[in-house]
C-alpha cells in the first residue's frame, strides 16, 4: 500500500507546478495550456471521436510495419548468426545501413512512396528492424556451447539443433529486439506522420499546432504516451507467456 | 560389445599467447566393456580433455582412438555426455529434457512419454516432470541429467565430474543411484573425478593421470565387492585403498 502512494508523488508534484505556472496569465494558454485545460481537451477529443480514427490509423501503421520488420529481422538475424558465409557476405552492407538513423531515410520515403499510409510503413519498418535483427544475431551467437554438444551426444542432427537448442536459447535475446523494435517503431510512426502523413496522431498533433490549439497538442502527447505504455505491457505478458522457462521475470 | 583403445593420443591446445599447451602426451589405454572407470587426477591434468576426445568433440593430434575398432569420427548416440553443469536445456520441462534423445531417435511420442516417466520414476523426480529446470535443486538437476543421458540406453556413458558442485549427501545419493542403474543397463562408464573416495566407490578400474601434460601414472584394479552398497566406504580395504591412492596423487601436486 506505501509503495503504490510513492509511486504518485512525483507525478503530482508535477502536475501541480505545471498547473501553478499557467495560473494567473490565462492569455498564454497558447504557449502552455494548463493540466486541466489539457485534460478537458482530451474529453473533447474523444467527444468529437476523431482521436479514436487517429489512434487505430497509427496503430494500423505501427502493427503492419513491425509485422513486416520482426519475421524479416528475425531471420537474417538468424542467418547471420548461424553461417559465417552468410555473414561474411552482408554484415558489411548491414553495418553500413545500421548507423544512419531512420529519420534521415524521410525525405526517400516521401520520394518513393508519397504521403499517406505508404511511407510510415516504410519507416516504421526501417526503425524495427534493426534492434530485432541485432538482437537476433546476439541471441544465436551467444549459445552456450554446451547445449550443442548435449544436444549431440544425444543424437541430435541439424534441424533439432536448430529447432530445438538454438531458437529457443536465443529466443529471450530475440524478444528483447521485439520489444526494443516495437518501442522504436511507435517513435517512427509519429515522426513519420508529423510529416509524411494525412492520419494518425502525429498528423493530428502537426494540425492542431498549425491552428494553434496548444491544449490539443498536449492531450495528443498524453495519448501518444498512453498508447506507448499499453503496447510496451502488452509485450511483457506475452513474454512472461512465451517464455515460462526463464527464472524469474 | 563396446570397447575402447587409446592409441598413443597426444592432444595439444594453442593459448591465447599463441603458446601450445600438451594437454594429453602419449596415451595407450584399454577400456573394457560394461565396466566402470575412473580417470582421477589433480585438476588441469588433462581429464576432460580426455572426455572431449571420447564424445568426439574434439580429436587427437597424434595416434587414434578407437571405439569398437572403429574410429570416433565425431558425437555419436552410443556414447552420451553427462555434464559437471548437467547442461540441462533450460527451455525444456524435466520431462521434454528426458524425452530429447529419444525424440532424436524419432521415437514415436506415446512411446517416448512411457520411457521418460519410468526415468522420472527410477530418479525420483515423481511430481516434477511438468517443472522447468530453474525451479529445481542442484542434486534434482542432475539427476534429470542423468536421466536424460541414460534414457536413451547408450553403451557408453561419459560423465564429466558430474557430482563435483553437489553437497557430500547429494554426492553419495547419486553415486549409489548411479550404481543401481549401471547394475540394471550394464552400460560402460567413464567418470572423470577429483574425488578419491568417488573413484573408489564406482570404480572397477581407476586410471591416474599426471600433472599436465597427462600421462598415465598407474592403472589400479578395485576388488571390492559387487554390488556395493554404501556400507563399503567403511571397510579397512576401502580406507587402504584411499591412502594408497592419496600418496599416488600426493607425488603429483607437489
Amino acid at each position: 500500500m506505501k509503495l503504490t502512494i510513492t509511486k504518485f508523488i512525483i507525478p503530482i508534484l508535477f502536475i501541480l507546478l505545471w498547473q501553478a505556472s499557467t495560473a494567473g496569465h490565462g492569455q498564454n494558454f497558447q504557449i502552455l495550456p494548463s493540466p486541466v485545460k489539457v485534460f478537458l481537451a482530451i474529453i473533447n477529443l474523444f467527444r468529437e471521436g476523431q482521436i479514436i480514427t487517429d489512434i487505430l490509423v497509427s496503430l494500423k501503421h505501427v502493427l503492419i510495419g513491425f509485422l513486416i520488420a520482426s519475421p524479416i529481422g528475425i531471420a537474417v538475424g538468424i542467418v547471420l548468426g548461424y553461417s559465417k558465409t552468410a555473414k561474411k557476405l552482408l554484415a558489411p552492407l548491414i553495418e553500413f545501413i545500421r548507423p544512419i538513423p531512420p529519420i534521415a531515410w524521410i525525405p526517400l520515403a516521401i520520394l518513393w512512396f508519397g504521403i499517406g499510409d505508404n511511407p510510415a510503413y516504410f519507416l516504421v519498418f526501417l526503425g524495427a528492424f534493426f534492434p530485432i535483427m541485432t538482437n537476433a544475431y546476439f541471441g544465436v551467437v551467444s549459445v552456450e556451447e554446451n547445449y550443442k554438444r548435449a544436444a549431440l551426444s544425444l543424437g541430435a542432427g541439424k534441424k533439432e539443433i536448430m529447432a530445438d537448442i538454438i531458437l529457443p536459447a536465443a529466443s529471450p535475446s530475440i524478444f528483447t529486439g521485439l520489444k526494443t523494435g516495437l518501442g522504436i517503431s511507435w517513435f517512427m510512426v509519429i515522426t513519420a506522420e508529423l510529416v509524411g502523413s494525412q492520419s494518425g496522431l502525429g498528423y493530428m498533433i502537426q494540425l492542431n499546432r498549425l491552428l494553434l490549439h496548444t491544449d490539443k497538442v498536449i492531450a495528443g502527447m498524453v495519448i501518444i504516451g498512453i498508447c506507448g505504455y499499453f503496447m510496451n505491457k502488452t509485450m511483457e505478458i506475452l513474454e512472461d507467456k512465451l517464455l515460462p522457462w526463464r527464472p524469474t521475470s | 560389445m563396446s570397447k575402447i583403445t587409446f592409441d598413443n593420443i597426444s592432444k595439444t591446445f594453442i593459448n591465447r599467447n599463441g603458446q601450445p599447451t600438451r594437454a594429453i602426451d602419449k596415451v595407450s589405454l584399454e577400456i573394457e566393456p560394461e565396466k566402470i572407470t575412473c580417470v582421477l587426477g589433480p585438476s588441469g591434468c588433462g581429464k576432460t580433455t580426455l572426455i572431449n576426445l571420447l564424445a568426439g568433440y574434439t580429436f587427437p593430434d597424434e595416434g587414434h582412438i578407437f571405439n569398437d575398432n572403429q574410429y570416433i569420427k565425431g558425437p555419436g548416440i552410443e556414447r552420451t555426455v553427462v555434464f559437471q553443469d548437467q547442461a540441462l536445456f533450460l527451455w525444456k520441462t524435466v520431462k521434454e529434457n528426458i524425452e530429447f534423445g529419444l525424440k532424436c531417435q524419432k521415437i514415436n511420442k506415446t512411446q517416448r512419454e512411457k520411457i521418460a516417466d519410468e526415468y522420472i520414476e527410477k530418479f525420483g523426480l515423481s511430481g516434477f516432470g511438468n517443472n522447468y529446470p530453474h525451479q529445481l535443486s542442484g542434486g534434482m538437476k542432475q539427476r534429470v541429467g542423468l536421466a536424460r543421458a541414460l534414457a536413451t540406453r547408450p553403451k557408453v556413458l561419459l560423465m564429466d565430474e558430474p557430482f563435483s558442485s553437489l553437497d557430500e549427501q547429494n554426492r553419495e545419493i547419486l553415486q549409489e543411484d548411479l550404481l543401481r542403474i549401471y547394475y540394471e543397463a550394464k552400460p560402460m562408464i567413464i567418470f572423470v573425478t577429483h574425488n578419491i573416495e568417488e573413484a573408489i566407490f564406482l570404480a572397477h578400474t581407476i586410471v591416474i593421470l599426471t600433472k599436465r601434460p597427462g600421462k598415465i601414472k598407474s592403472i589400479i584394479k578395485v576388488s571390492l565387492p559387487s554390488p556395493r552398497t554404501s556400507e563399503i566406504r567403511n571397510s579397512a580395504e576401502f580406507f587402504q585403498l584411499r591412502q594408497h591412492i592419496w600418496k599416488t596423487i600426493r607425488e603429483e601436486i607437489k
